[in-house]
């Protein structure tokens, strides 16, 4: 088996590549959503805020979950700082402008 | 003040005096979908001026590439040598040292005395324009949009922010509002223009994420082979000698070898 072991650390960058996109995609995706979400539900304050956090843990256990099949170790090189980390803010700014535009419209 | 106080405070805004002002709601079609709209279509735009302006191929001669390709194959000798059978490992050993230590596939270049000008290297002087231009692509439409939005949008309040801000954003948010004591969290259209700045990213992602990760991929794809031509790192020349003597000394061990002992044992069991 040492053969095994010697190529257990070989990367592909194209896969690479491709994992992290399919990540930003669904973040992306979600956490506009979830921002109209919030704009239609006239949250407002931390209670916003709040539902932005408990949203994006979700999501991201989710993804761990359907999208790794519990194994992100699997497909990410540091997964807790690739997917929780790494576009909190990219996410949370996405999130206010949806939830701002949202809050606007409705209220 | 105790900590309960403090969150009823952070959900109010401010204390006590939230005025409760009523806007027009014609101001949302008016004011609000051009600039997202505007917004939008300037990102879609700088989209496909970058698309146009990275269509250019990269110009890089042949011999540079046999070159380079050659390095390339000797470190994948010396990184992967172990797949390989002793004898088909000794006959690249021996014909790659031989190769490269007398350079038999090294660009010929004249040495001038002075290194030379990497401005007037016509890749290097790319990869430059290519930066210049993408910088120039975020900066303009930003200041445009800024000062359109400021020219034609001033003077009122477009909507309620649904967070508090401190009284700190009052000044750049409601600029141009004659309201001394009204709360930060009534804004004017500049700051719908900076929140959307800020969040248009994953926008632009889910509206063309598949173009646009194309484009990296080719783009990290040349800026490998960029790399390789790098002005100030080791020349070819020591590269090929170090790479040559490293290949003559390497240590090869097979992972044919005793081959079988490992197989039978696998399947031992």
């Amino acid at each position: 088996m040492q053969s095994q072991q010697a190529f257990a650390d070989i990367k592909a960058q194209e896969s690479i590549e491709f994992n992290k996109r399919t990540l930003l995609y669904v973040q992306d995706g979600t956490s506009l959503g979830f921002g109209c979400g919030a704009g239609i539900l006239q949250l407002e304050g931390l209670q916003g805020f709040g539902f932005f956090a408990a949203s994006y843990l979700v999501v991201a256990l989710l993804y761990i979950a359907w999208f790794c099949k519990f194994q992100p170790n699997k497909y990410y090189q540091s997964p807790v700082q690739e997917i929780v980390i790494d576009s909190f803010f990219r996410e949370l700014a996405g999130f206010v402008m949806a939830w701002t535009f949202v809050f606007a419209l409705v209220g | 003040m105790d900590v309960s106080s403090i969150i009823a405070t952070l959900r109010t805004g401010s204390a006590g005096n939230s005025a409760e002002l009523t806007l027009d709601p014609n101001l949302k079609y008016w004011v609000l979908f051009p600039i997202s709209i505007v917004m939008i279509l300037v990102g879609v735009c700088r989209q496909y001026i970058m698309v146009l302006l990275g269509l250019k191929t990269k110009v890089v001669s042949r011999k540079r590439i046999t070159e380079i390709q050659y390095i390339n194959k000797a470190q994948a000798l010396l990184g992967n040598g172990t797949n390989l059978s002793a004898e088909s490992f000794k006959i690249r050993q021996e014909y790659l040292a031989s190769v490269l230590a007398e350079g038999k596939f090294l660009v010929q270049q004249e040495q001038s005395e002075t290194p030379p000008n990497p401005l007037a290297d016509p890749n290097t002087s790319d990869a430059m324009m290519g930066m210049v231009t993408s910088n120039l692509a975020n900066y303009v439409p930003q200041t445009l949009i800024m000062w359109w939005v400021n020219y034609f949008f001033a003077g009122f309040l477009l909507m309620k922010l649904p967070f508090p801000l401190t009284i700190k954003f009052k000044e750049m948010l409601q600029n141009g509002i004659m309201t001394p004591d009204l709360d930060a969290r009534w804004v004017s259209s500049i700051s719908w223009y900076f929140i959307s700045t800020l969040g248009l990213n994953p926008v632009n992602n889910l509206l063309f994420g598949n173009s646009s990760s194309a484009n990296e991929i080719t783009g990290a794809a040349q800026q490998q082979q960029q790399l390789n031509s790098m002005p100030g790192g080791p020349s070819p020349e020591a590269l090929t000698k170090g790479l040559s003597n490293d290949i003559t000394i390497f240590q090869h061990e097979s992972c044919f070898d005793s081959i079988e002992e490992r197989v039978l044992k696998l399947y031992a069991k």
